[in-house]
């Protein structure tokens, strides 16, 4: 068989290898691609958050595992794989006792914690930060577990998703990978996912079809190295600029006598760099949409099961607009909340009896009612911000990917098998209690 | 007519469907003779899908056997023919009722909790655990101090009147643990003690000192903080607390945050009542050391400034200056023991910050 004509640019595409190929029933079916399509309607998704929002406020955040699974019984139905939708069938009491049990599990681990950092604190102060490394492991263990719930509550056609392997080989692979990157400024970012989604894919089944991922680390490094070098540039300049006026304003409050001549010179330079490197700051977005859209592009075109492949050609401008539209809605939010923040201080202050508002912060002598509003403004604020993070960075790019992908040789999904079982919610508690925003 | 789609469940296989409806549900393949499938009407439930198609499931068929009509006529048979369309096991959403009552009995239970059931749980655990185990929490929380204030004052002259004064306060205390001063430089007036029995001073505090006699004041108002061990119970219940609400409550809507704010409020009540009982045994020791209570107030005074109109406010965690003063001076005698530094090592001490 002569490798097929590509049918994306090749640059944000990966092929099903020729053993795909090979596998297909016939020659027609191995080039045969099918849609995946997303039919949820925008608006439908902004009142499901909207609403769940409120609630969640309402019931003190206890909403939000019935929140979490309506958002993806939401995504799930709506994504159909030739003409198929996907369902969910997780619920929201699966997720409030996976919570409590991994609450019970998690309390004594904490005293454990504490206990050990202590011990470690008096030998040296701050010795204990190596500790968080635990942690870290810890949440890579509940993050595999959670999407092991995740995938045994996932169905297609009748026939679940299901996953092997363990969760502590997981986050020790995740942690030694993890370890590369700051040695590497992040260039090894390529390979640690590689082989991360490797080890989920790999243990990763569709009824008795096992799942694999063929993409390596040295195709998507190929496609974001350069995004990634033009972002630590604006880092680097912006640290360097600080770190060269910091050093400059050293010298300048020296006697005469001392002052380096070339003073001038490098405060000229710092500022053009803090300068350089704040403008740049504005390339970001663009810089992120370039990166995610090529690393989803990447990583479905590496997914398979059994002879069943995936491609996808997202194209950045597809994410660029959400993000500009998340930022500029972030920004209304966050100046309607200074203003009237602003506003309720001042009524604090003029209120105040003597002194103003210093005085009283001084002798912590805030009226009730300052302290309620501005804590309601702030939940109101955080409710606001993750409203927009839900329907921005989740539903809008999902329906994106999901709109830019096919599948190839469909047919090899034709008469799978059931197989699997499900899993209790443990790990997607363990996920919460450990929620880092890692 | 759109198709009838049918999953048995067993495998991925997807069958076009017609459904016969007797008096079950019966699926059949056009074709074939028997029936793919036969459910009874009352067991049908309906599943997620997608909004243009009716999904159903049968709670007498493999769990994952899926139905999937979207022709509006089949669709309002079923809608007819099945009872319990909505009942148990089907995709209905939950009553937002419950789930409220729920939430608000919880988070009642947990309020309770941390504002009776952990401070007294803090009170039996510290009196549990011995003194001996405070020495390394202290120990761990020390060279923080340091980080922050840098080493403590040590002209020798200054130390040595130092630690005259905090025997004499030992002599009549008489705390399990030995009590370990030093003083730290800085320009807020206060002092503090770590579990395991170290009391800091702050140099601001020193320099607005007039005489041993208010200083000592201090110093046996923090060793009652040793005494009662509030160290070590403040942690115990910031600790439990903060495990409790950072657990329960997660951070998703940040109501984390707020509640932090209500957990200080509660812990500035708590720590009130602790402050009384400090100064309850400060007066204990100076009316053993034979010393006068007044001065005390008097330095108390001092720091905080004239009188302010102050309301009561939950934030306060101490007892008002004005109100402590007047404590104070009430249980004043006047000295009977002997001064416990002389003019020299008052000076001493007065310079013990001095390079």
């Amino acid at each position: 068989v002569k490798a097929p004509k590509p049918v994306f640019d090749e640059s944000f595409t990966i092929f099903p290898d020729p053993e795909t190929i090979m596998s297909a029933s016939s020659i027609s079916d191995a080039f045969l691609l099918t849609p995946v399509t997303f039919t949820g309607r925008n608006s439908a998704f902004r009142r499901l958050v909207t609403r769940g929002a409120l609630l969640e406020l309402i019931t003190f955040g206890f909403y939000r595992f019935w929140l979490t699974t309506d958002i993806r019984r939401y995504l799930w139905s709506r994504t159909e794989i030739d003409g198929d939708a996907l369902e969910y069938i997780g619920r929201g009491k699966e997720l409030l006792f996976g919570f409590l049990i991994a609450t019970a599990v998690l309390a004594p681990t904490f005293l454990v914690y504490f206990v050990i950092g202590l011990e470690v604190e008096r030998y040296k102060s701050f010795a204990s930060v190596p500790l968080y490394a635990l942690l870290f492991a810890f949440s890579q263990f509940a993050a595999y577990r959670a999407r092991r719930y995740r995938l045994t509550r996932t169905v297609w056609r009748g026939v679940r998703f299901w996953m092997t392997g363990s969760g502590w080989s997981y986050a020790w692979r995740s942690m030694a990978w993890g370890s590369l990157l700051p040695a590497t400024l992040g260039f090894a970012y390529p390979w640690r996912t590689a082989a991360l989604e490797r080890y989920k894919l790999s243990h990763t089944r569709y009824g008795n079809l096992p799942g694999s991922f063929k993409a390596t680390g040295w195709q998507l490094f190929k496609r974001v190295w350069w995004v990634w070098l033009l972002w630590l540039v604006p880092l680097l300049l912006l640290a360097g600029g600080v770190a060269a006026i910091a050093i400059s304003n050293g010298v300048a409050t020296r006697p005469p006598a001392f002052r380096a001549p070339k003073a001038p010179g490098a405060v000229v330079a710092a500022g053009g760099a803090i300068l350089i490197g704040s403008l740049m700051l504005v390339a970001l977005p663009f810089l992120h949409a370039i990166r995610r859209a090529r690393e989803w592009a990447w990583w479905a075109g590496g997914i398979r099961f059994g002879g069943v492949a995936v491609a996808c050609s997202l194209s950045p401008g597809r994410l660029i607009g959400i993000y500009w539209k998340l930022i500029g809605l972030g920004i209304l939010v966050f100046l309607g909340y200074t203003a009237i923040a602003a506003g309720l201080t001042a009524v604090l202050h003029y209120r105040a009896p003597s002194g103003g508002l210093p005085a009283m912060l001084m002798q912590g002598q805030i009226p009730i009612w300052g302290l309620a509003s501005h804590a309601v403004m702030y939940l109101v604020l955080l409710v606001a911000l993750g409203l927009l993070a839900r329907i921005y960075i989740l539903q809008r790019v999902w329906r994106r990917v999901i709109e830019a992908c096919v599948v190839i040789n469909i047919g090899g999904a034709a008469e799978v098998a059931a197989a699997g079982d499900t899993v209790s919610g443990f790990g997607e508690g363990l996920a919460d209690g450990l929620d880092f925003g890692l | 007519m759109e198709p009838i789609l049918f999953f048995d469940g067993q495998s991925s296989r997807r069958r076009v469907v017609a459904l016969s409806l007797g008096e079950r549900l019966e699926i059949t393949e056009p074709g074939e003779g028997a029936a793919l499938a036969s459910w009874p009407y009352h067991a049908v439930r309906r599943v997620d899908g997608p909004e243009d198609a009716l999904r159903l499931a049968c709670t007498a068929a493999p769990p994952l056997a899926r139905l999937e009509l979207r022709d509006p006529a089949a669709w309002a048979e079923i809608l007819r023919r099945c009872p319990a369309l909505d009942g148990p096991g089907s995709a209905a959403p939950v009553s937002i009722r419950r789930i409220a009552a729920a939430s608000l009995a919880a988070t009642a239970a947990i309020i309770a909790m941390v504002w009776f059931g952990i401070p007294l749980l803090a009170a039996k655990l510290a009196d549990l655990i011995p003194y001996s185990w405070e020495k390394p929490l202290g120990d761990a929380v020390d060279p923080r101090v340091h980080t922050i204030f840098g080493a403590a004052c040590d002209r020798p002259g200054g130390v040595t009147a130092l630690n005259k004064l905090i025997q004499r306060v030992q002599e009549v205390a008489r705390l399990p643990i030995t009590p370990d001063p030093g003083v730290l430089r800085s320009m807020v007036p206060n002092a503090f003690a770590l579990p395991g029995g170290r009391v800091y001073v702050l140099s601001g505090l020193l320099a607005q000192a007039q005489s041993p006699d208010e200083l000592v004041g201090v110093l046996a108002h923090e060793l009652g903080h040793v005494a009662r061990r509030d160290g070590l119970r403040g942690l115990i219940r910031n600790g439990g607390t903060s495990f409790l609400v950072g657990l329960l409550f997660g951070d998703v809507t940040g109501s984390g945050v707020v509640l932090m704010a209500g957990r200080i409020v509660l812990s500035a009540s708590h720590t009130r009542a602790a402050e009384e009982e400090a100064d309850a045994f400060a007066v204990m020791v100076m009316h053993h050391l034979g010393r006068p209570t007044a001065p005390m107030g008097a330095l108390l005074q001092r720091i905080t400034g004239p009188a302010q109109d102050e309301a009561p406010s939950l934030l306060r965690d101490h007892p008002l200056p004005a109100e402590r003063k007047a404590m104070l001076e009430r249980d004043n005698a006047p000295p009977s023991g002997p001064a416990l530094l002389d003019e020299m090592e008052w000076r001493e001490l007065k310079r013990i910050c001095d390079r």
